[in-house]
């Protein structure tokens, strides 16, 4: 860890807030890129970027310092991101595929990463709350199965069981919703 | 083309995507500062909580002395007659 964080984070437990808004300012880009992952709504996004500062705030003393503090927040992050889509899911709410406009074979040669982002967020959003957070880390974060137990809490096992599974659902939807015909130019 | 492996090419398209400017460190230090300000304001009431706390310890440690003391009073009734003879 920064020596920086380490003198920013023991300021802030004697109850120096301007440290911690140092700490907010210095981590907050790798935040929003996490959470970004959980809602592509701008303001969603803020509030998610939010409450993770705050609970890590209100948290600050349990944090042991055995990681960098990025990796201790992302923890926060991913647990706050979870808990939304699990808010989401009872309204089982998606974007149709319909609605995205996938760019045709002749017009580009490469896709849009804005695109690209859409689209694999509307595949995903169609998953469970669960198997969507693993594909997420996975594929966005490029995450280890062992950096996504310790991020969620879950066993490597379970999560390299879940990671099989999810990614069998994720063919099966790609395969109905015919993703491999639109995108078929990107051999 | 395999479909898991089409979106493992748009994962890695995705990653290069810019991401939405967001600054929250007002908004959430202001959260924060609510939030101390709410915790002061149950501190009486834990400061309350706690001395009816020490006092009922007192009360329940006299209480377990005295105890030993009580006899009933039907019992202290009878006490003198306890000598008497019947028949």
């Amino acid at each position: 860890m920064e020596n920086s964080d380490w003198d920013d984070i023991a300021a802030c437990l004697n109850g120096d807030e301007a440290a911690y808004e140092r700490l907010i300012l210095q981590y907050q880009e790798q935040i929003t890129q996490l959470c970004w992952r959980f809602s592509r709504d701008s303001a969603v996004c803020e509030r998610l970027v939010q409450d993770t500062f705050v609970e890590a705030y209100l948290s600050l003393k349990t944090y042991k310092a055995k990681a960098p503090f990025l990796h201790w927040l992302k923890k926060i992050a991913t647990r706050v991101g979870y808990r939304f889509w699990k808010e989401q899911d009872k309204e089982k709410r998606f974007l149709p595929l319909e609605n995205i406009d996938i760019a045709a074979k002749e017009t580009q040669q490469e896709i849009e990463p804005q695109k690209a982002a859409e689209i694999l967020h509307a595949l995903l959003g169609r998953l469970s709350s669960a198997d969507r957070l693993v594909l997420t880390l996975m594929y966005f974060e490029d995450c280890t199965i062992k950096e996504i137990a310790g991020r969620t809490g879950w066993t490597r096992a379970a999560v390299k069981m879940r990671a099989m599974r999810a990614r069998k659902k994720m063919k099966k939807i790609a395969e109905k919703e015919k993703i491999w015909e639109k995108l078929e130019w990107m051999q | 083309m395999d479909a898991i492996k089409i979106i493992e090419k748009l994962a890695k398209t995705a990653q290069k995507e810019k991401l939405p400017q967001i600054d929250v460190s007002k908004t959430a230090m202001c959260e924060i500062g609510l939030l101390r300000q709410e915790t002061t304001g149950f501190l009486p009431f834990e400061w309350f909580a706690g001395i009816s706390a020490v006092a009922a310890s007192i009360v329940t440690f006299f209480s377990i002395h005295a105890w030993r003391y009580i006899v009933d009073p039907l019992i202290q009734l009878l006490v003198p007659f306890q000598e008497i003879l019947l028949w």
